[in-house]
């Protein structure tokens, strides 16, 4: 029984390696010679292994839990990120709409509401003189060359030309390319013709609302949605209707 | 890698490693996709082979002293791991100097301990052969908790007591697999 008690306690010390010199020499001739205790060895031995693969195996389960929990707070943080950017973003957009409200505002309704007046002058064959250049006029007017077209009508009414709705024109052209002042000037002359008063008013107001002058583009428009013969007065009403 | 970071690796604390593993998890991310140019589930998949590689050549004792930091070291392995990946896949991959030196790094652990049959009969077993057995053999075995370790936590009076726990639990476990298996 003690001899067998000692065998097991070297086995014990010989698995967790601590036997060592002539102790370790003197077992491992023991196992040479006694196959039982060689296979008893091996046995505890891939015992050993299977628990030490479980341990790995606990191990990789337990990373990857990890590798998840990192891959979660890393998107957690990214969305904070993202949160707080348009947090940031809604707050300045707040500031910035009570702070700008006008000018954002009736930029976008500018945008919305403005299309140039189309080309309703009929050309009559060949012209020529000033007609000709009312017709290059209103060619780069048609291709959106508003300075061209600005200084083609212009040339076209210095030199007498009698087509009132060269003026209106003109004016949308100088609107187009910033030069308000001389646009207002032009409205209010083309507005003198019957036939295009209704343009000249509505772009008028479109103007004002351009340059930020609200309480003209109010008036104006106002009038123009009073007036249910004219041609924008829904346009008008509706952009009432939007405006701050 | 001071000493301090091999014992505490070496203890197996979740804890411990887990800080590290989170510490290096986004530069390792960031050098791979530069160097190696791996997607994220690739990232994903080496770095927790390099971690567990990283883990396993300290517990084992193939690493007992480092001059380089645990971060280089740790990438070597990721280094190790990549180029295989590649090799495995055909692709090439940009080589990237790493001053450690690629043979003291063991990359074999993962053949070495995947799952067989008569593990998952010793996990069953292990799940019904009862207190003290299961814990001993945990610490032991899984976490590599030394026999003085396992004395205190357990309220043995000697690491001679803890060994022999041990020892009996362990035949006491392989009696119960072999009961199963045959």
């Amino acid at each position: 029984m003690a001899r067998e008690d000692n065998i097991e306690i070297q086995i014990q010390q010989y698995l967790d390696g601590n036997l060592s010199g002539p102790e370790l020499s003197a077992f491992e001739q023991l196992m040479q010679n006694d196959h039982n205790l060689a296979a008893e060895v091996k046995s505890l031995r891939q015992m050993e292994h299977n628990l030490r693969g479980l341990g790995y195996q606990e191990l990789k389960s337990e990373v990857s839990q990890w590798e998840s929990d990192y891959k979660t707070r890393s998107k957690k943080s990214q969305r904070h990120t993202y949160l707080a950017i348009a947090a940031s973003l809604a707050i300045f957009a707040l500031v910035g709409y009570f702070a700008f409200d006008t000018s954002v505002d009736t930029n976008d309704l500018y945008a919305i509401y403005y299309s140039p007046y189309p080309d309703m002058i009929i050309s009559r064959g060949e012209v020529t003189g000033s007609e000709q250049q009312l017709t290059f006029g209103m060619q780069a007017y048609n291709d959106k060359n508003y300075v061209a077209a600005s200084t083609l009508i212009e040339g076209y009414l210095a030199q007498g030309g009698s087509n009132k709705s060269a003026y209106l024109y003109l004016a949308i052209s100088q609107l187009e390319t910033g030069s308000f002042d001389k646009a207002e000037g032009n409205f209010k002359i083309a507005a003198e013709d019957p036939n295009f008063v209704q343009q000249s008013d509505w772009y008028r107001a479109l103007l004002y609302l351009k340059q930020d002058r609200l309480e003209l583009a109010r008036t104006t428009l106002k009038e123009i949605a009073g007036n249910d013969n004219h041609y924008k007065h829904k346009d008008a009403e509706s952009l009432l209707n939007r405006f701050k | 890698m001071g000493t301090s970071t091999l014992e505490e690796v070496k203890k197996g604390d979740r804890q411990y490693l887990k800080q590290l593993y989170e510490k290096y998890r986004k530069e390792f991310g960031q050098w791979a996709a530069k160097h190696y140019g791996v997607d994220d589930d690739t990232t994903a998949e080496i770095y927790q082979k390099t971690f567990i590689a990283f883990y396993y050549n300290i517990k084992e004792g193939k690493l007992t002293q480092m001059n380089s930091s645990e971060k280089t070291y740790l990438f070597a392995i990721g280094k190790n791991l990549l180029r295989e990946y590649f090799r495995a896949s055909e692709k090439v991959a940009e080589p990237l100097e790493l001053h450690v030196n690629l043979e003291d790094v063991d990359c074999t652990i993962f053949e070495k301990y995947e799952l067989e049959d008569k593990q998952k009969a010793v996990r069953q077993m292990l799940s019904t052969i009862g207190e003290p057995c299961r814990t001993v053999l945990e610490m032991f075995y899984f976490h590599d908790h030394n026999l003085k370790t396992i004395a205190a936590a357990m309220n043995y009076k000697t690491e001679q007591i803890a060994a022999k726990r041990k020892f009996i639990c362990l035949k006491q476990l392989r009696s119960l697999v072999s009961e199963t298996l045959n």
